[in-house]
Protein backbone atom coordinates (compact mmCIF):
# COMPACT_ATOMS: atom_id res chain seq x y z
CA UNK A 1 0.00 0.00 0.00
CA UNK A 2 1.01 3.49 -0.96
CA UNK A 3 1.22 6.40 1.44
CA UNK A 4 -0.21 9.82 1.36
CA UNK A 5 1.29 12.99 2.28
CA UNK A 6 -0.14 15.60 5.23
CA UNK A 7 -2.70 17.00 2.50
CA UNK A 8 -4.45 13.40 1.72
CA UNK A 9 -2.39 13.06 -1.64
CA UNK A 10 -0.93 10.60 -2.70
CA UNK A 11 2.89 10.08 -1.73
CA UNK A 12 4.22 9.79 -5.19
CA UNK A 13 8.04 9.09 -4.11
CA UNK A 14 6.70 6.08 -2.17
CA UNK A 15 4.98 4.55 -5.24
CA UNK A 16 8.05 5.10 -7.12
CA UNK A 17 9.64 3.36 -4.38
CA UNK A 18 7.02 0.69 -3.94
CA UNK A 19 7.21 0.61 -7.99
CA UNK A 20 10.45 -0.86 -7.47
CA UNK A 21 9.12 -3.66 -6.05
CA UNK A 22 7.98 -5.13 -9.86
CA UNK A 23 4.31 -5.82 -8.99
CA UNK A 24 2.01 -7.53 -11.24
CA UNK A 25 -0.98 -5.24 -11.06
CA UNK A 26 -1.05 -1.63 -9.62
CA UNK A 27 -4.82 -0.34 -7.84
CA UNK A 28 -5.57 3.14 -7.65
CA UNK A 29 -8.70 5.27 -6.86
CA UNK A 30 -8.78 8.25 -9.52
CA UNK A 31 -10.83 10.22 -6.63
CA UNK A 32 -10.72 9.27 -3.09
CA UNK A 33 -14.36 8.42 -1.58
CA UNK A 34 -12.75 9.20 1.94
CA UNK A 35 -10.87 12.29 0.95
CA UNK A 36 -12.02 13.64 -2.08
CA UNK A 37 -8.25 13.65 -3.73
CA UNK A 38 -8.19 13.43 -7.47
CA UNK A 39 -5.05 11.75 -7.93
CA UNK A 40 -2.57 11.88 -11.07
CA UNK A 41 -3.46 8.21 -12.85
CA UNK A 42 -2.72 9.27 -15.96
CA UNK A 43 1.63 9.92 -14.95
CA UNK A 44 1.09 6.97 -12.28
CA UNK A 45 -0.13 4.59 -15.10
CA UNK A 46 2.58 5.14 -16.98
CA UNK A 47 5.25 4.42 -14.60
CA UNK A 48 3.46 1.34 -13.38
CA UNK A 49 3.94 0.05 -16.99
CA UNK A 50 7.45 1.57 -17.26
CA UNK A 51 7.35 -1.17 -14.78
CA UNK A 52 5.54 -3.69 -16.77
CA UNK A 53 2.08 -3.67 -14.15
CA UNK A 54 -1.31 -3.91 -15.29
CA UNK A 55 -3.41 -0.81 -13.77
CA UNK A 56 -6.78 -1.14 -12.49
CA UNK A 57 -8.98 2.24 -11.65
CA UNK A 58 -11.25 2.82 -9.19
CA UNK A 59 -13.03 5.40 -11.06
CA UNK A 60 -16.69 5.37 -9.04
CA UNK A 61 -16.01 9.21 -7.56
CA UNK A 62 -14.74 10.20 -11.09
CA UNK A 63 -16.92 9.24 -13.10
CA UNK A 64 -20.19 10.96 -11.98
CA UNK A 65 -17.91 14.38 -11.20
CA UNK A 66 -15.49 14.39 -14.14
CA UNK A 67 -15.19 13.34 -17.67
CA UNK A 68 -13.15 9.87 -17.57
CA UNK A 69 -11.62 8.37 -20.97
CA UNK A 70 -9.63 5.30 -20.44
CA UNK A 71 -7.79 5.76 -23.49
CA UNK A 72 -6.14 9.06 -22.36
CA UNK A 73 -5.36 7.59 -19.04
CA UNK A 74 -4.24 4.68 -20.43
CA UNK A 75 -5.23 2.01 -18.10
CA UNK A 76 -5.97 -1.31 -18.53
CA UNK A 77 -8.80 -1.94 -16.49
CA UNK A 78 -11.46 1.06 -15.32
CA UNK A 79 -14.50 0.45 -12.67
CA UNK A 80 -17.17 2.24 -11.22
CA UNK A 81 -20.70 1.99 -10.16
CA UNK A 82 -23.99 3.27 -11.44
CA UNK A 83 -25.21 4.32 -7.91
CA UNK A 84 -23.22 7.32 -7.03
CA UNK A 85 -23.70 8.68 -10.86
CA UNK A 86 -27.32 8.88 -10.27
CA UNK A 87 -28.16 5.46 -11.61
CA UNK A 88 -29.47 2.31 -9.71
CA UNK A 89 -27.83 0.50 -7.02
CA UNK A 90 -26.90 -3.24 -7.58
CA UNK A 91 -24.63 -2.44 -11.41
CA UNK A 92 -21.40 -1.32 -12.45
CA UNK A 93 -18.89 -1.65 -14.89
CA UNK A 94 -15.34 -3.18 -15.05
CA UNK A 95 -13.68 -1.92 -18.33
CA UNK A 96 -11.02 -3.52 -19.77
CA UNK A 97 -9.06 -3.55 -22.33
CA UNK A 98 -9.89 -5.52 -25.15
CA UNK A 99 -6.62 -7.85 -25.94
CA UNK A 100 -6.54 -8.31 -22.00
CA UNK A 101 -10.16 -9.73 -21.45
CA UNK A 102 -9.36 -12.14 -24.51
CA UNK A 103 -6.50 -13.78 -23.04
CA UNK A 104 -8.53 -14.24 -19.27
CA UNK A 105 -10.70 -17.14 -18.49
CA UNK A 106 -14.23 -16.62 -17.16
CA UNK A 107 -14.53 -16.75 -13.62
CA UNK A 108 -18.11 -17.63 -13.34
CA UNK A 109 -19.80 -19.70 -15.25
CA UNK A 110 -23.37 -19.88 -16.37
CA UNK A 111 -25.96 -18.66 -18.57
CA UNK A 112 -25.36 -16.89 -21.75
CA UNK A 113 -21.81 -17.31 -21.25
CA UNK A 114 -20.75 -20.16 -23.70
CA UNK A 115 -20.72 -20.84 -27.40
CA UNK A 116 -20.70 -24.61 -26.96
CA UNK A 117 -21.13 -27.50 -24.77
CA UNK A 118 -19.72 -31.08 -24.85
CA UNK A 119 -19.51 -33.28 -22.34
CA UNK A 120 -15.96 -33.28 -21.62
CA UNK A 121 -14.97 -29.29 -22.83
CA UNK A 122 -17.27 -26.05 -23.28
CA UNK A 123 -15.86 -23.15 -25.74
CA UNK A 124 -16.37 -19.98 -24.21
CA UNK A 125 -18.39 -16.60 -25.57
CA UNK A 126 -16.61 -13.80 -26.97
CA UNK A 127 -15.91 -10.84 -24.70
CA UNK A 128 -17.66 -9.15 -22.78
CA UNK A 129 -20.49 -12.49 -22.93
CA UNK A 130 -17.84 -14.78 -21.79
CA UNK A 131 -17.84 -12.69 -18.67
CA UNK A 132 -21.38 -12.22 -18.66
CA UNK A 133 -23.03 -15.52 -16.86
CA UNK A 134 -26.03 -15.77 -15.46
CA UNK A 135 -29.35 -13.69 -15.88
CA UNK A 136 -28.60 -9.95 -16.95
CA UNK A 137 -29.25 -6.95 -14.71
CA UNK A 138 -31.40 -5.81 -17.83
CA UNK A 139 -33.53 -3.08 -15.28
CA UNK A 140 -30.25 -1.94 -13.86
CA UNK A 141 -28.40 -1.55 -17.38
CA UNK A 142 -31.62 0.48 -18.64
CA UNK A 143 -30.91 2.62 -15.23
CA UNK A 144 -27.37 2.87 -15.43
CA UNK A 145 -27.77 3.92 -19.50
CA UNK A 146 -30.57 6.61 -18.41
CA UNK A 147 -27.92 8.31 -15.51
CA UNK A 148 -25.44 8.17 -18.47
CA UNK A 149 -27.57 10.02 -20.84
CA UNK A 150 -28.75 12.68 -18.37
CA UNK A 151 -24.93 13.30 -16.96
CA UNK A 152 -23.89 13.38 -20.65
CA UNK A 153 -26.87 16.05 -21.49
CA UNK A 154 -25.53 18.58 -18.39
CA UNK A 155 -22.39 18.37 -20.27
CA UNK A 156 -19.58 16.98 -17.87
CA UNK A 157 -17.25 19.92 -18.19
CA UNK A 158 -20.14 22.01 -16.60
CA UNK A 159 -20.75 18.99 -13.93
CA UNK A 160 -16.72 19.55 -12.78
CA UNK A 161 -17.22 22.98 -12.51
CA UNK A 162 -20.23 22.85 -10.63
CA UNK A 163 -18.68 20.34 -8.69
CA UNK A 164 -15.42 22.91 -8.26
CA UNK A 165 -18.12 25.47 -7.02
CA UNK A 166 -19.64 23.91 -4.76
CA UNK A 167 -16.42 22.08 -3.13
CA UNK A 168 -14.79 25.32 -3.11
CA UNK A 169 -17.69 26.57 -1.56
CA UNK A 170 -18.40 24.05 1.67
CA UNK A 171 -14.82 24.08 2.44
CA UNK A 172 -14.48 28.10 2.87
CA UNK A 173 -16.96 27.70 4.74
CA UNK A 174 -16.81 24.64 6.88
CA UNK A 175 -13.29 26.53 7.55
CA UNK A 176 -14.80 29.01 9.32
CA UNK A 177 -16.43 26.88 12.14
CA UNK A 178 -14.09 26.69 14.91
CA UNK A 179 -15.11 23.32 15.91
CA UNK A 180 -14.53 21.73 12.50
CA UNK A 181 -11.48 20.06 11.06
CA UNK A 182 -11.29 19.44 7.42
CA UNK A 183 -9.86 16.14 6.13
CA UNK A 184 -7.52 16.20 2.92
CA UNK A 185 -6.56 19.07 1.16
CA UNK A 186 -7.90 22.20 1.19
CA UNK A 187 -7.56 23.08 -2.64
CA UNK A 188 -10.51 22.65 -4.52
CA UNK A 189 -8.52 22.50 -7.90
CA UNK A 190 -7.50 18.97 -6.85
CA UNK A 191 -10.53 17.42 -4.65
CA UNK A 192 -13.96 16.65 -6.28
CA UNK A 193 -16.88 15.24 -5.06
CA UNK A 194 -16.79 15.55 -1.11
CA UNK A 195 -15.53 16.80 1.58
CA UNK A 196 -14.89 14.68 5.11
CA UNK A 197 -14.54 16.35 8.59
CA UNK A 198 -14.13 15.83 12.22
CA UNK A 199 -16.58 18.05 14.56
CA UNK A 200 -14.17 17.78 17.38
CA UNK A 201 -15.19 16.57 20.73
CA UNK A 202 -18.45 14.97 19.30
CA UNK A 203 -18.63 11.32 17.58
CA UNK A 204 -19.57 11.64 13.96
CA UNK A 205 -22.30 9.00 14.58
CA UNK A 206 -23.47 11.49 17.03
CA UNK A 207 -23.31 14.63 14.51
CA UNK A 208 -24.54 12.65 11.64
CA UNK A 209 -28.05 11.52 13.72
CA UNK A 210 -28.66 15.72 14.67
CA UNK A 211 -27.70 17.03 11.14
CA UNK A 212 -30.19 14.27 9.61
CA UNK A 213 -32.40 15.74 12.65
CA UNK A 214 -32.03 18.97 10.50
CA UNK A 215 -32.71 17.66 7.30
CA UNK A 216 -29.35 17.21 7.20
CA UNK A 217 -28.12 13.72 4.92
CA UNK A 218 -24.55 12.98 5.47
CA UNK A 219 -22.22 9.86 5.63
CA UNK A 220 -20.18 9.29 9.04
CA UNK A 221 -17.95 6.22 10.32
CA UNK A 222 -14.77 5.48 8.20
CA UNK A 223 -16.03 5.22 4.45
CA UNK A 224 -14.88 1.79 4.03
CA UNK A 225 -11.44 3.50 4.71
CA UNK A 226 -10.01 1.99 8.32
CA UNK A 227 -6.73 2.56 7.39
CA UNK A 228 -6.64 5.49 6.49
CA UNK A 229 -8.17 6.65 9.56
CA UNK A 230 -6.26 5.27 11.88
CA UNK A 231 -3.22 6.23 10.12
CA UNK A 232 -4.92 9.98 10.69
CA UNK A 233 -5.88 9.41 14.39
CA UNK A 234 -9.49 9.79 13.56
CA UNK A 235 -12.04 7.90 15.44
CA UNK A 236 -14.63 8.15 12.55
CA UNK A 237 -15.72 11.25 10.32
CA UNK A 238 -18.59 12.96 8.75
CA UNK A 239 -19.08 13.14 4.81
CA UNK A 240 -20.90 15.42 3.08
CA UNK A 241 -21.18 14.24 -0.93
CA UNK A 242 -22.15 16.34 -3.27
CA UNK A 243 -23.94 16.03 -6.74
CA UNK A 244 -25.21 17.78 -9.47
CA UNK A 245 -28.12 18.99 -7.73
CA UNK A 246 -26.38 19.98 -4.57
CA UNK A 247 -26.74 24.16 -4.80
CA UNK A 248 -24.55 26.47 -1.54
CA UNK A 249 -27.85 27.13 0.08
CA UNK A 250 -28.04 23.22 0.77
CA UNK A 251 -24.35 24.35 1.95
CA UNK A 252 -25.84 26.79 4.25
CA UNK A 253 -28.19 24.61 5.49
CA UNK A 254 -25.42 22.26 6.61
CA UNK A 255 -23.83 24.86 8.30
CA UNK A 256 -26.78 26.05 10.34
CA UNK A 257 -27.51 22.30 11.14
CA UNK A 258 -24.25 22.22 12.82
CA UNK A 259 -24.46 24.71 14.96
CA UNK A 260 -27.08 22.04 16.65
CA UNK A 261 -24.80 19.98 17.60
CA UNK A 262 -23.51 22.80 19.53
CA UNK A 263 -26.96 23.13 21.49
CA UNK A 264 -27.18 19.63 22.35
CA UNK A 265 -23.33 19.00 23.08
CA UNK A 266 -22.50 21.94 24.33
CA UNK A 267 -19.06 22.06 22.34
CA UNK B 1 -34.26 14.55 19.74
CA UNK B 2 -34.83 11.73 22.56
CA UNK B 3 -32.07 9.94 22.01
CA UNK B 4 -30.07 12.29 23.76
CA UNK B 5 -32.25 13.08 26.77
CA UNK B 6 -30.75 14.56 29.84
CA UNK B 7 -29.93 11.22 31.69
CA UNK B 8 -28.49 9.71 28.31
CA UNK B 9 -26.01 12.92 28.14
CA UNK B 10 -24.98 12.85 32.10
CA UNK B 11 -23.98 9.09 31.38
CA UNK B 12 -22.06 9.99 28.26
CA UNK B 13 -20.24 12.98 29.94
CA UNK B 14 -19.92 11.07 33.41
CA UNK B 15 -19.67 7.35 32.61
CA UNK B 16 -20.07 4.90 35.41
CA UNK B 17 -18.03 1.74 36.24
CA UNK B 18 -15.24 2.64 33.73
CA UNK B 19 -11.95 0.74 34.15
CA UNK B 20 -10.74 -2.72 34.10
CA UNK B 21 -10.65 -6.05 36.22
CA UNK B 22 -8.25 -8.71 36.84
CA UNK B 23 -8.40 -11.95 38.46
CA UNK B 24 -9.09 -15.57 38.28
CA UNK B 25 -12.92 -14.50 38.77
CA UNK B 26 -13.05 -11.85 35.96
CA UNK B 27 -14.68 -13.14 32.37
CA UNK B 28 -13.47 -10.37 29.60
CA UNK B 29 -14.59 -9.85 26.10
CA UNK B 30 -14.56 -7.31 23.24
CA UNK B 31 -16.33 -6.48 20.14
CA UNK B 32 -16.36 -4.04 17.85
CA UNK B 33 -18.76 -1.88 15.27
CA UNK B 34 -16.86 -2.28 11.77
CA UNK B 35 -18.49 0.55 10.46
CA UNK B 36 -17.72 3.11 12.72
CA UNK B 37 -15.10 2.07 14.54
CA UNK B 38 -16.68 1.50 18.11
CA UNK B 39 -14.92 -0.65 20.86
CA UNK B 40 -16.69 -2.21 23.81
CA UNK B 41 -14.73 -4.61 26.36
CA UNK B 42 -16.39 -5.54 29.38
CA UNK B 43 -15.01 -6.88 32.86
CA UNK B 44 -17.20 -8.94 35.19
CA UNK B 45 -16.12 -10.53 38.19
CA UNK B 46 -18.34 -13.24 38.98
CA UNK B 47 -19.05 -14.82 42.42
CA UNK B 48 -20.90 -18.34 42.32
CA UNK B 49 -22.98 -17.13 39.56
CA UNK B 50 -23.59 -13.54 40.78
CA UNK B 51 -21.85 -10.91 39.01
CA UNK B 52 -20.41 -8.97 41.92
CA UNK B 53 -18.46 -6.08 40.10
CA UNK B 54 -18.39 -4.35 36.22
CA UNK B 55 -15.99 -2.41 34.71
CA UNK B 56 -16.30 -1.87 30.76
CA UNK B 57 -13.70 0.57 28.78
CA UNK B 58 -14.08 1.28 25.02
CA UNK B 59 -13.91 3.89 22.21
CA UNK B 60 -17.49 5.12 21.33
CA UNK B 61 -20.37 7.55 20.42
CA UNK B 62 -22.62 9.09 22.92
CA UNK B 63 -24.89 6.37 22.30
CA UNK B 64 -22.79 3.67 22.47
CA UNK B 65 -21.00 5.01 26.28
CA UNK B 66 -24.24 5.94 27.49
CA UNK B 67 -25.49 2.21 26.92
CA UNK B 68 -22.96 0.70 28.54
CA UNK B 69 -22.67 2.52 30.71
CA UNK B 70 -26.50 2.19 31.98
CA UNK B 71 -25.84 -1.52 31.48
CA UNK B 72 -22.85 -1.64 34.00
CA UNK B 73 -24.79 -0.15 36.99
CA UNK B 74 -27.99 -2.50 36.00
CA UNK B 75 -25.71 -6.09 35.47
CA UNK B 76 -24.17 -5.30 39.37
CA UNK B 77 -25.83 -8.16 41.84
CA UNK B 78 -27.66 -9.95 38.74
CA UNK B 79 -27.19 -13.74 38.27
CA UNK B 80 -25.74 -14.92 35.47
CA UNK B 81 -28.83 -17.30 34.53
CA UNK B 82 -30.58 -14.24 34.97
CA UNK B 83 -28.95 -12.36 32.13
CA UNK B 84 -28.75 -15.35 29.94
CA UNK B 85 -32.51 -15.97 30.17
CA UNK B 86 -32.96 -12.19 28.97
CA UNK B 87 -33.23 -11.81 24.91
CA UNK B 88 -31.20 -8.96 23.60
CA UNK B 89 -34.15 -7.02 23.00
CA UNK B 90 -35.04 -7.34 26.72
CA UNK B 91 -31.87 -6.42 28.22
CA UNK B 92 -31.80 -3.12 26.03
CA UNK B 93 -35.52 -2.14 27.45
CA UNK B 94 -34.76 -3.53 31.24
CA UNK B 95 -30.85 -2.10 31.44
CA UNK B 96 -30.56 1.07 29.06
CA UNK B 97 -34.26 2.16 28.76
CA UNK B 98 -34.14 4.59 26.16
CA UNK B 99 -34.93 3.74 22.34
CA UNK B 100 -33.32 4.52 19.28
CA UNK B 101 -33.63 4.91 15.36
CA UNK B 102 -33.08 1.90 13.47
CA UNK B 103 -29.80 3.34 11.79
CA UNK B 104 -28.26 3.75 14.98
CA UNK B 105 -29.35 0.49 16.88
CA UNK B 106 -25.70 -0.50 16.39
CA UNK B 107 -24.69 1.56 18.86
CA UNK B 108 -27.14 1.06 21.62
CA UNK B 109 -26.66 -3.31 21.17
CA UNK B 110 -22.64 -3.23 21.15
CA UNK B 111 -22.59 -3.13 24.64
CA UNK B 112 -25.10 -5.86 24.97
CA UNK B 113 -23.91 -8.20 22.64
CA UNK B 114 -20.87 -8.27 24.65
CA UNK B 115 -21.90 -8.49 28.16
CA UNK B 116 -24.52 -11.23 26.24
CA UNK B 117 -21.67 -13.29 24.25
CA UNK B 118 -20.07 -13.35 27.72
CA UNK B 119 -22.82 -14.87 29.90
CA UNK B 120 -23.17 -17.39 27.20
CA UNK B 121 -19.79 -18.70 27.54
Amino acid sequence: MVGITKEGQIDQQDYAEKLKLKPKMVAIVQVSNALGTINPVKEMTKAAHRVGALVLIDGAQAVPHMGVDVKKIGCDFYAFSAHKMLGPMGIGVLWGRREILEMMSPFLTGGGMIKEVFTDHSTWADVPEKFEAGTPNVAGAVGLASAIDYLEQLGMEAVREHDKEIVGYSLEMLAQLPNIKILGTHDKSTRSGSVSFEYMGVHAHDAATILDSEGVAVRSGHHCTMPLHNHLGVVASIRASFNVYTTKEDIDTLVTALGKIKTIFGK
Amino acid sequence: MDMYREDVMDHYEHPRNQGELVGDDVVTERDSNASCGDMVQFFLKVEQGKIVDVKWKGIGCAITTAAASKLSEYLVGKKIEDIRKLGEEELVKKAIGFEINLGRSKCLTLPVKVVKSLCRS
